[in-house]
């Protein structure tokens, strides 16, 4: 014979604020013989009981906080005014949100005045869904502002994130969810509040906040979807996802089981929330830690991800990689000089967006041949020309301002030279002072690009035709 | 904004006012509403200390004994005042009503 079932779980699909769904749905289940007996954040749990009719009611109580082990006096004087007409708590929690069953058929209902459940349910809202709206606002201009950040250092590489432009979207939908909620709520407000005292009856909030909550978790996983893609590719940046959507589980979990720990070792409110808070911290400052470590070793530019080199060599003491990948404009093709095996030549797509692709190449000659000159260049291509102004300007400033370095140095500036023999639109000269230096700026009709000759370098109008027929084209 | 709301007094609200006009506990308004209009009117235990709470905080009741958890009110000369202009404001609709229905 199979053991019979004592307990079971359900899934919390419910908002808190669905008072009237909520109470229905734990009406039909008492009448099939389940009782509930505890609310968890993720989970409902229901013991076995006579099935019976029974009346429900969610009780929104704002003097107390889920860190309490008992009931506070005030609470208890709450209960007794409940328990005169027959009501009483369901489940152990001492809670801001409660639920209370009464035996009787029908009883008195705990609310009888619509304008007093309004105001109730306006209050609670200001107490806990204006905080969750606050955080989500938090969260998304927090994003934005490491964007930001981002955006004064490496601007055109940011431009050329299409992840960066996926946590912009999420940033912006959330923070338009967010002040949304406010407004709606607000409108709601007012509308029960006209609703209570024109016709006495109650304006229900559930049209609007289970699709709220839906949307903040869409969004903010959204969001570390975009970020996660931002760190990692492909396969990885999912399994990273899934990585940090297990650990938000685990924390919120953790904070839980420390809040209920506390509450059976009977500790102050005070006590259970500092040690909950405190031990939540911890875990999540350990996850910081731990993520920062993943990311050095399994990110993009980590330890594991780095690109074989063609061949390696030794000098004074350190290995050097060498790479032979195919450049737009070697040093070769402007000389027209062969030099062997004595340069590096690598070439990389940094980013790729909808708005622009960032190459970087660069020629480098082995260290142990210090008279070879060397060459770098950057190159982005754009795709719409209404960020051509935009790119344009970032090189420009960046070069002026040594963004990277965060050394601004005034007497940087580029000057305006002359763009045909460059077969260019534009060109733009690097000055320190007086002193002419070989970093220049080209613009061309479809991509800018800056090219970084050696000190040593004096370029001819040949080269700098060679130069405009392979970036010009 | 309870300040605003409570410019008009709701008939529950009314008849606790209205029930505190003597000291009385807070429970027993409970039972004492429902005897008072022929159980018309009842007013439910979450509200009743929601309501009671707020009549506190405006001053429109003071609270005179505690006796465990047990607490007992009284209407204030603020709370006179409301029901006083509530009771006022229920007059003009019955003259109202009647002079309309040429019921004087």
């Amino acid at each position: 014979m199979g053991k019979i079932q004592e307990t079971k779980r359900y899934l919390a699909s419910m908002s808190l604020w669905e008072q009237e769904c909520i109470e229905e749905f734990l009406a039909d289940q008492a009448e099939q013989g389940w009782m509930l007996e505890k609310m968890g954040s993720f989970y409902w749990h229901f013991r076995k009981a006579e099935p019976k009719k029974r009346k429900f009611s969610v009780v929104y109580f704002l003097k107390t906080d889920d860190f309490h082990a008992t009931p506070t006096e005030e609470m208890k004087e709450f209960y007794e005014f409940l328990a005169h007409d027959g009501w009483y708590p369901v489940t152990s929690e001492a809670g801001k949100i409660q639920v209370f069953c009464n035996e009787h058929t029908e009883p008195r209902p705990v609310e009888t005045e619509v304008t007093t459940k309004v105001e109730v349910l306006h209050r609670m809202w200001k107490c806990v869904g204006l905080k969750m709206c606050i955080l989500c606002l938090a969260v998304a201009i927090g994003q934005l502002l490491a964007l930001g950040w981002g955006v004064t250092y490496m601007p055109i590489t940011l431009l050329a994130d299409n992840m960066a432009w996926g946590v912009v979207v999420c940033s912006l939908a959330l923070i338009g969810a967010g002040i949304g909620a406010v407004i709606s709520h607000y409108r709601w407000y007012k509308k029960a509040q006209v609703e209570a005292r024109e016709r006495n009856t109650f304006l229900p909030t559930r049209l609007w906040m289970r699709e709220l909550s839906w949307l903040y978790i869409m969004l903010v996983t959204a969001g570390l979807a975009f970020q996660s893609l931002r760190v990692f590719r492909a396969v990885r940046a999912v399994v990273f996802l899934l990585v940090i959507l297990v650990l938000v589980v685990v924390v919120a979990g953790t904070f839980e089981v420390c809040v209920a720990h506390g509450k059976r070792a009977g500790m102050t409110a005070k006590k259970n929330r500092k040690r909950s808070v405190l031990v939540a911290a911890i875990l999540l400052t350990a996850i910081g830690i731990l993520m920062f470590l993943v990311l050095a070793v399994f990110g993009d530019g980590g330890y594991f991800n780095k690109r074989e080199p063609e061949m390696t060599y030794e000098y004074d003491g350190s290995t050097f990689e060498i790479y032979k990948d195919e450049l737009p404009l070697t040093l070769e093709r402007l000389t027209g000089e062969a030099y062997d095996e004595q340069y590096s030549y690598e070439m990389r797509l940094e980013q790729k967006s909808f708005l622009i692709n960032h190459y970087i190449g660069w020629q480098s000659p082995c260290e142990d041949v210090h008279e070879l000159p060397d060459l770098r260049y950057e190159i982005v291509e754009i795709k719409y020309s209404l960020v051509y102004e935009l790119c344009e300007k970032f090189i420009k400033d960046e070069l002026e301002h040594d963004y990277g370095k965060g050394l601004e140095d005034e007497s940087e500036r580029l000057i305006m030279v002359e763009a045909t023999a460059w077969g260019a639109q534009k060109a733009y000269q690097l000055y320190h002072g007086d002193e002419a230096k070989m970093t220049f700026v080209l613009c061309y009709s479809e991509r800018i690009v800056k090219l970084e000759f050696d000190y040593r370098w004096n370029l001819t109008n040949a080269q700098k035709t060679i130069v405009g027929e392979v970036f010009g084209k | 904004m309870p300040r605003a709301k409570l410019q008009t007094l709701t008939e529950q609200m009314f008849y606790i006012l209205l029930c505190l006009k003597e000291e009385c506990y807070g429970l027993d308004i409970l039972d004492k509403i429902p005897n008072m209009t022929g159980h018309r009117v009842n007013v439910g235990s979450g509200t009743l200390y929601t309501l009671l709470e707020q009549f506190r905080e405006e001053g429109f009741i003071r609270e005179t004994k505690v006796e465990g958890r047990r607490r007992s009110y009284i209407i204030t000369a603020k709370g006179e005042e409301v029901l006083a202009r509530e009771y006022e404001r229920i007059l003009a609709q019955v003259h109202d009503y009647q002079l309309t229905r040429g019921c004087k």
